[in-house]
Formats: structure tokens, C-alpha cells, sequence
């Protein structure tokens, strides 16, 4: 779990800072600081590397945009995940209609798509990748939710904000997301007590 | 506390929120009753290994990829930049005018056009200096109209260009 240590806080708030000054290479310290926790997010929400690759670098330019409304005395890494959330809901919306006319076309068309991204080539335990690819079951809610609250370590209210749902419905979500992968993973053998 | 009570509570609980009183008196119930404990440490397990799952690193050159798209205009800055162009609609204006007027004198309506009468006009022919000169000379004010015109669209091609424009707003 990454947590946003008040150290680096004050680094990515001094960035900021810098940036509104006029400084917009200091806006290279927040992107580093984050790149990976948005493109987890995205590759997971997207199930394709090259378009969640795309939509990371989108969140930050979205994000840069709207520096001057973030509050530097808050912790940047939950508004990072609601940027993010909210523009792959926009590509969902966007790309609904193709999605759905290509997978008419495409049905009888064998695809990797889906499994592109971490779970075989970047994950190198077998058992992460295991536990990767049954997240990746999960709906797109529950997916964000897992990795938003465990993943990132966000709270449940922060969770919810950046899916813009209800503390509650994070838990649902969670609860919900947490007996399928056990389902998943001891249907393929490695349940808890064999890990 | 029962195994009923602890698994049903289990599938409804975020141990990561660590309700310390709950787990207590579960864990004393667990200390007799091997299948709860397996059930607690398997969650457990689960909610920790969620919580360590990979990051997936973009590729090398995101950072560069980013830099560089911040670096260009947005859209606003753009439409700011194009804004600044307004102020030449005036002259724009102006010479649009003086190339209607030549066009008019060049090709009256038989005589009937207003345009005709006005650049006839004794008060626009009596006119001294450049008016004067222009009005008694039309293929003059006919090639000054077009040349105004020629500089006029050069600058706004220009200004499309501009390097300022580009890094509008993001100085």
C-alpha cells in the first residue's frame, strides 16, 4: 500500500506552488511522484495498456489545468484518482457506442485486449498475477474501489469521492469485490491458505 | 461470539479499518476454533495482499510525453490568442470599405448606384491631400485598398504562428 507521507506532501505541495509561480518543469515532481498509482488505476479500469497509457497522461494534463483549484494543504494523491476516474468514465461514454458496434463485428474475432497490461509480463510473481487477473474480473466499479481503498490506501470517504458514490456503496463494492476474487482464486488453487 | 456470527460479520468487515473490539473478542473465539482462525488469517491474507498488488510503471517516456503536452497552448490560451486578433478587425474593416468603394466607382449600376454618387460627391472630390488625390486617381485607391488587404491577411497568418501565442499562458 503507498501512503502520501506528510514529507512528500510538503514536496508536492512546494511543487505546486512552483508551478502556479511559473516554474511548469516542477510540475515533473508531481508526475513522477504519481505516474504509477494513475496508470494502475487506468490499465485496471481500461484493460488495455496503450489506451490506459494514453488516458494517465490525459489525467495529468487534466490535472495541471486545474492546479490552480487543488488545495495543497490536502493530500494530492486522492484528487489524482478522481481525475481519473472521472475521464475514463468519459472515454467509457465516448467509446460506448464503437464498443459496442465492434464487438458485433468482431464476435467470432479471437482477442488479447483484455489481457493486455501487467498480469503476465509485468507481474512477476504467479500469485500477483493471479490475484491481478482476478481483480480484473471484477466490475469496473468494484476494480476501482479495490485498488482506491487497498491499492492506494484511500479511506472509504475518499474512495467514495472519487468515484462520486456513497461511503456505503464503496463498502458494497469492496465487500462484494473481496468474496468474488476469494471465489476466483480458490477456484484456480490458491485460496488464502495455499498462499 | 459464535462461527456463524464471525463469519457472517467477516464478509461485511474491512479489517484494514481495524474495529479493535470486534476483532478482540473474535480473536479470543478463534484461539479454540481452527476454522474461524483460518477463516480471520485468510482474510487477512487477502487484504494484504490487495494492498501490495504491482504497480504497472508507464513506459519510459511518459514523463516526456507529459512535459511536452503541457508545454503546448490549451485550448483556452489559444482562443486568448486569437482573442488579441480582434483588435485588427478595425482596419480590416476599414479596408474592406475602400476596396467596396473602388469596386462600386469601377462598376456602378448603370449610373444609379448611391456608391457612384457619393465618390462624385463635390465634397469628397475637393478633398485635399491623400483623400483628394485618391478620389481623382481610383486605380490608386484600388491598388492601396488590395495592398492593405494583402498585409492585413499576412499578419493574421503570422500571428497563427507566433511562438508568444503558443506559450501563452504557460509562462
Amino acid at each position: 500500500m503507498e501512503h502520501e507521507d506528510p514529507v512528500s506532501q510538503q514536496e508536492i505541495a512546494a511543487a505546486v506552488e512552483a508551478v502556479r509561480s511559473g516554474n511548469t518543469q516542477a510540475y515533473a515532481t508531481v508526475v513522477e511522484r504519481f505516474q504509477a498509482s494513475v496508470m494502475t488505476l487506468c490499465v485496471s479500469l481500461l484493460r488495455d495498456r496503450l489506451a490506459a497509457e494514453e488516458l494517465a497522461q490525459d489525467v495529468f494534463v487534466r490535472a495541471y489545468q486545474r492546479l490552480e483549484t487543488f488545495d495543497v494543504r490536502r493530500p494530492m494523491k486522492p484528487w489524482l484518482m478522481k481525475i481519473t476516474y472521472q475521464l475514463a468514465h468519459e472515454r467509457w461514454r465516448t467509446h460506448a457506442r464503437q464498443v459496442a458496434q465492434q464487438r458485433a463485428a468482431a464476435e467470432n474475432v479471437p482477442t488479447d485486449r483484455c489481457d493486455a497490461g501487467p498480469p503476465n509480463r509485468l507481474l512477476a510473481e504467479e500469485q500477483s498475477a493471479a490475484l491481478w487477473q482476478a481483480v480484473q474480473t471484477l466490475s469496473a466499479s468494484q476494480r476501482a474501489a479495490v485498488l482506491l481503498y487497498y491499492r492506494e490506501g484511500l479511506s472509504i470517504e475518499q474512495a467514495a469521492q472519487a468515484m462520486n458514490i456513497t461511503a456505503g456503496s464503496v463498502k458494497t463494492h469492496l465487500f462484494r469485490a473481496r468474496s468474488q476474487i476469494r471465489a476466483t482464486l480458490e477456484a484456480k488453487g490458491l485460496g488464502g491458505d495455499k498462499s | 461470539m459464535n462461527c456463524q456470527e464471525i463469519h457472517a460479520r467477516l464478509e461485511s468487515t474491512l479489517l484494514r479499518d481495524r474495529d479493535w473490539q470486534w476483532l478482540r473478542e473474535a480473536m479470543r473465539h478463534a484461539e479454540q476454533c481452527p476454522s474461524c482462525r483460518a477463516r480471520l488469517a485468510e482474510t487477512h491474507l487477502l487484504e494484504q495482499r490487495l494492498a501490495a498488488l504491482p504497480a504497472v510503471e508507464p513506459s519510459a517516456a511518459f514523463l516526456e510525453a507529459v512535459m511536452s503536452r503541457i508545454a503546448q497552448p490549451t485550448p483556452s490560451a489559444v482562443r486568448a490568442s486569437r482573442g488579441s486578433r480582434w483588435g485588427l478587425l478595425q482596419p480590416a474593416v476599414v479596408c474592406l470599405g475602400a476596396l467596396g468603394l473602388a469596386v462600386a466607382y469601377l462598376f456602378p449600376a448603370a449610373g444609379q448606384s448611391w456608391l457612384s454618387n457619393l465618390w462624385s460627391s463635390p465634397r469628397l472630390t475637393s478633398g485635399t491631400g491623400l483623400v483628394g488625390y485618391l478620389s481623382q486617381h481610383p486605380p490608386w485607391a484600388i491598388l492601396l485598398a488590395g495592398l492593405a488587404t494583402l498585409l492585413l491577411v499576412a499578419g493574421l497568418t503570422a500571428s497563427d504562428r507566433s511562438p508568444e501565442g503558443a506559450l501563452d499562458g504557460h509562462s
